[in-house]
């Protein structure tokens, strides 16, 4: 089996979920990218995503990228799920 | 339990701010100013007898049975068409009246068939009112000119039309006009040759949409149901709700029950019910007359199981399909972990059902794998009011439309997907409100009989938010805006006004995008904001895009920015797509969301249910339905349970979802129907029709009704206990005595539930969510005073295009919808005699379109996208603009999905169905051949 198609479908709906932010300020962008993942998204795909990033997938959306980094540790499940611009 | 018969007061209730005291037959009586004397004397008990009176209708008084006598006033007024008057003294039964009465009876008399079988078998009221008004015998006899040599009409499937027994007393006429809309009925020559006719033609070539509102309305035989001429009158009645779509109209399920008592009772017909909040006795063709799929030979009644799905099935008990599917399940979380199963539920089901799923996949599976089939179509609804109002339901009743001045309805096609409350929508358009259709295609509300839209703003497919928020720019910038409940009711006040008023937003900046005329849009825009009470009311086509979130929240702007919101006759309302949707939703059937909307990751709203329920629930969201299919292939999901709904059907690029259903070592499917998902299924378990469950569905207004059976389950369990039984069976416990005490654990854990009971709904009728202590009985209008999140909030709803563009390659921009006879994938609809309507899925052009590619009406056509191909019949129609073309989803033979790509709303990944760029071409003769048939990308026959 390959993970081909969890990988296209999370760089596909992280793009899509940066480019609705990408008229925000930088931080104010990343801020946005980064809560609505962590509130919405299945740790196995967190994981895919943060796997991207760690290995440089050049395809990624640099807001994106730039959102994943500030994610604490998977094991803080905790994390705070509110989003800046509402929810 | 008997037949349940509505009182008939004759004429409408009236709502005055006075009364009136008059005397009837002795008695004093109080009623609001404006009540018909008829209606007056039928609340006292006193029966005035009448034929073209009926209270549904406005009075006519052309019958003239129900003649009384006025203290002090001249002649034999007819009491429908008077008005109480205070002090008036009325006498029903003078031996004067009574003559006059017995005359005018025996006259229709001397017309109507005196072996009339309606009289006979008590359809017809004829015989039993002529023996009221003390008609023995016909003095004139059947020797002069009559019309009962006429050939009856029969080619609608459900109902006939027998001229013989018509009256002429125009009810079906009025009821067509007044109920529902249509005009298709008109009353044709005078006097004695009168008569009724669908225009000259014959029921099934007429205008007619078959709702049964005439055939309701006729008091004689000559409109008949045919299973009524075929089966006799029901014996029994049972008030429940639709299982089509997201109106919910209340029903009177009428049936014969079999001599035998171990054989399922026969539905003879569904009557609206009058009482129904919802739809108050009307009903369309699908509620009224689609219900003979419950009991179709297709129907799967066993439990079956199967190794492979390439083997055949094989029937076996309950418990060893249980057992199948809970070792499964076991196993594979076992070996792959405790993410590697899921469970979808459907929107079809009851609230109690779909409760009882998410439950067991929190509590037995240990996950939040859990979505419904609203992802699909309304999740960016429950997203984007969510985060500007603070609830994701709409704000209304469907009664506020009758306060609205302006309809502002977008994406939505409600003649065809919600006909009861396109009734109601055109009833108000006709007293003299305005529509505004912001819609790519013309739809009926552009233009039909006594509608005529203000204006029609034909919006590219993709463009919504640029055409909200040049809506909303157009009021900023003219100063139509409510700055005082702005700035009272709402918060982000001062930035989203400056982001509005950014010049890019103008219409004619935007023209180019949406391809909307600038001066329409002003105009329109201006129309909204300057009446006292402007609706929002939208449908798929606002959510079905990649910015279907954003452009919800961008209609809650709108609303906001007007103080449209809080009160009767404004708001912004989803128009539901199934019966369902909106309980689905609140009963936390969404992988982050606990029931009523609360997010796992609250400790607080885990705590409750955990207390409850005994076991730890997860705090990070689970998968969603695409994200299962992406999982699946990538491995790391492996067992799905499927309830209710066919994904291999409704999901966008079939191609995807069978690979990834295929990957799968288990998939469990209950359902009525062999349907396409259970394809790919090993464990198949039967489900219950509408007609076998106890139970509770929410409509798009958040009116919670109830469902209650006509007969138990046909197939041996209730559909929730199944699920409890698979939960038990996996090792966590589960079980109810009933679905009542299902509700009762909704309502204590679920604050918007609270006041919600069985025992509450069966003494109210139905309740509108949420219930609580403040609000006992329901609320009709939400955030009056202050919004569910407090302040509302203004979002800024920046316009991001999709990236699924037209190119040379595909040029055209398909788009989906529904047609009123067809239901979503049509495993009911197309199992009923509405195929008679919509035989196959057509291919909508625009001549200019079709020209350029030869195409002509009825040409067999390929359409196809980026992921695949369809052959499917073209129809050139004015409907479409050019550019764009459009068909529906009803018949897996065309496959409709197979063309859909995976692009989906950003926030909640509904998918982007009415957005795919494709071709089109004359099919090629070998294609032709295929008709129906399927080509994935990459060439295989599917
Ligand atoms: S069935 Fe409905 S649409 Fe057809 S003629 Fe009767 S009232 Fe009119
Ligand atoms: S309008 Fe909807 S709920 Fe009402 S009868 Fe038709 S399908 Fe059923
Ligand atoms: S019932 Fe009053 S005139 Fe017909």
């Amino acid at each position: 089996m390959s993970d081909a198609a969890l990988h296209d479908a999370v760089v596909r709906m992280g793009a899509d979920i940066a480019r609705q932010f990408a008229h925000r300020d930088h931080d104010q962008a990343v801020e946005e990218v980064s809560a609505h993942i962590l509130k919405f998204w299945d740790p196995r795909m967190r994981a895919e995503l943060r796997r991207c990033v760690t290995e440089g997938d050049d395809d990624l959306d640099p807001i994106l990228a730039e959102a994943v980094r500030t994610w604490p540790d998977e094991e803080d499940t905790q994390a705070d799920r509110h989003e800046p611009s509402g929810g | 339990m008997t037949l349940i018969i509505e009182p008939d007061y004759g004429t409408p209730a009236v709502k005055a701010d006075h009364d009136v005291t008059v005397t009837i037959d002795g008695r004093e009586l109080t009623v609001p100013v404006g009540t018909s004397v008829m209606r007056a004397a039928a609340e006292a008990g006193i029966a005035i007898p009448k034929l073209c009176a009926t209270d549904s209708l406005k009075a006519f008084g052309s019958c003239r049975l129900c003649l009384v006598e006025v203290d002090g006033a001249k002649g034999t007024p007819a009491s429908c068409t008077t008005p109480c008057s205070d002090g008036m003294v009325v006498h029903t039964k003078t031996g004067h009246v009574r003559d006059l009465r017995r005359g005018v009876m025996e006259l229709y008399l001397s017309d109507h068939p005196s072996d009339c079988a309606g009289c006979e078998r008590g359809s017809c009221e004829m015989q039993a009112l002529a023996a009221t008004v003390g008609v023995a015998e016909v003095r004139y006899g059947l020797d002069g000119a009559t019309h009962l040599g006429e050939v009856s009409d029969r080619s609608n499937p459900y109902f006939a039309y027998d001229p013989a027994a018509c009256i002429v007393c125009s009810r079906c006429v009025r009821a067509c006009d007044e109920i529902q809309g249509t005009f298709a009925l008109t009353v044709e020559g005078r006097g004695f040759d009168s008569r009724i006719t669908p225009g000259g033609t014959s029921f099934l070539d007429s205008e007619c949409v078959s709702c049964g509102a005439c055939v309701q309305a006729c008091p004689t035989d000559a409109l008949t149901e045919k299973s009524v001429i075929a089966l006799g009158m029901p014996t029994r009645s049972v008030e429940t709700t639709c299982a089509y779509c997201g109106v919910g109209c209340s029903f009177k399920a009428e049936v014969q029950d079999s001599p035998d008592p171990s054989e399922p009772p026969t539905v003879v017909r569904m009557m609206p019910l009058k009482a129904g909040g919802a739809n108050e006795g009307h009903s369309c063709v699908k509620g009224r007359f689609a219900f003979g799929y419950a009991s179709h030979p297709d129907r799967q009644m066993h439990p079956m199981v199967r190794e492979s799905i390439e083997d055949p099935w094989r029937v076996v008990s309950w418990e060893e399909a249980i057992e199948t599917a809970a070792r499964g399940f076991r196993r594979l979380q076992e070996e792959h972990g405790v993410g590697a199963i899921g469970g979808i539920s459907s929107s079809r089901c009851t609230n109690e059902e779909v409760y009882v799923v998410q439950k067991m996949v929190r509590a037995a599976f240990r996950n939040n794998n859990i979505d419904t089939c609203a992802r699909v179509c309304h999740s960016p609804t429950g997203y984007g009011l969510n985060q500007t109002f603070g609830t994701s339901a709409g704000t209304q009743d469907f009664a506020s439309v009758e306060q609205a001045d302006v309809i502002l309805l977008i994406g939505a096609n409600p003649t065809d997907a919600h006909p009861v409350f396109a009734s109601r929508m055109k009833r108000r358009l006709r007293e003299g409100a305005q529509v505004i259709v912001a819609d790519p295609r013309r739809i009926d509300l552009v233009r039909s009989p006594h509608v005529e839209a203000a204006f029609h703003l034909a919006v590219r497919p993709g463009t919504n938010v640029a055409f909200i928020n040049a809506m909303a720019h157009v009021i900023v910038s003219e100063g139509l805006h409510d700055e005082a409940f702005m700035r009272d009711r709402c918060e982000d006040v001062d930035a989203y006004l400056a982001f509005i008023a950014r010049p890019e937003h103008s219409p004619e900046a935007v023209e180019e995008i949406t391809g909307i005329p600038a001066a329409d849009l002003r105009a329109a825009a201006r129309l909204y904001a300057t009446v006292p009470n402007a609706a929002i009311y939208y449908g798929l086509g606002v959510t079905e895009h990649s910015q279907g979130s954003t452009m919800v929240m961008g209609m809650a702007n709108l609303a906001m920015v007007t103080g449209n919101i809080g009160r009767e006759g404004v708001g912004v309302n989803p128009l539901r797509g199934q019966n369902n949707v909106q309980g689905s939703c609140d009963m936390g059937s969404f992988p982050h969301e606990l029931p009523g909307y609360r997010h796992v990751s609250r400790p607080e709203v885990r705590s409750i249910y955990e207390k409850l329920w005994g076991v730890p629930i997860q705090p990070e969201p689970g998968l969603r339905i695409p994200n299962m299919f992406d999982s699946a292939l990538g491995g790391s999901f492996r067992g799905l349970y499927v309830q209710g709904e066919d994904i291999a059907q409704s999901d966008p690029n079939t191609q995807h979802v069978e690979a990834a259903l295929r990957s799968m070592d288990l998939v469990v499917v209950q359902d009525l129907f062999l349907n396409e998902t259970a394809r790919f299924a090993h464990v198949f378990l039967p489900g219950t029709s509408f007609l076998e469950k106890d139970g509770t569905f929410t409509n798009a207004e958040r009116r919670i009704n109830r469902v209650r059976p006509v007969m138990p389950s046909r197939v041996g369990k209730d559909e929730w206990e199944v699920t409890c039984d698979i939960a038990t069976a996996m090792g966590y416990p589960m079980s109810y005595a009933s679905a009542a005490e299902i509700m009762d654990e909704i309502a204590a854990t679920t604050p918007t539930f609270a006041g919600v009971s069985f025992a509450g709904l069966d003494a109210e009728g139905s309740m509108q969510w949420p219930v609580t202590e403040a609000a006992p009985h329901g609320t009709p209008t939400m955030h009056v005073g202050q919004f569910v999140r407090g302040k509302g909030r203004l979002m800024e709803t920046v316009y991001v295009p999709t990236t699924e563009t037209t190119n040379r390659r595909y040029p055209l921009v398909l788009t989906t919808g529904r047609i009123l006879s067809q239901y979503n994938v049509g495993a009911q609809t197309r199992r009923t005699d509405n195929s008679t309507w919509h035989p196959e899925d057509v291919l909508e052009i625009h001549p200019a379109d079709a020209h350029v590619r030869g195409i002509s009406t009825g040409d067999i056509v390929s359409l196809s996208s980026r992921v695949g191909t369809t052959t499917l019949r073209a129809v050139v129609s004015e409907r479409m603009p050019a550019g764009v073309v459009y068909t529906t989803f009803h018949h897996p033979m065309t496959g409709a999905n197979v063309v859909t790509t995976e692009n989906s709303d950003w926030a909640t990944n509904c998918p982007e169905y009415k957005v795919t760029a494709v071709q089109v071409a004359v099919a090629n003769s070998a294609d032709a051949e295929h008709l129906g048939e399927v080509v994935m990308a990459g060439g295989a026959l599917a």
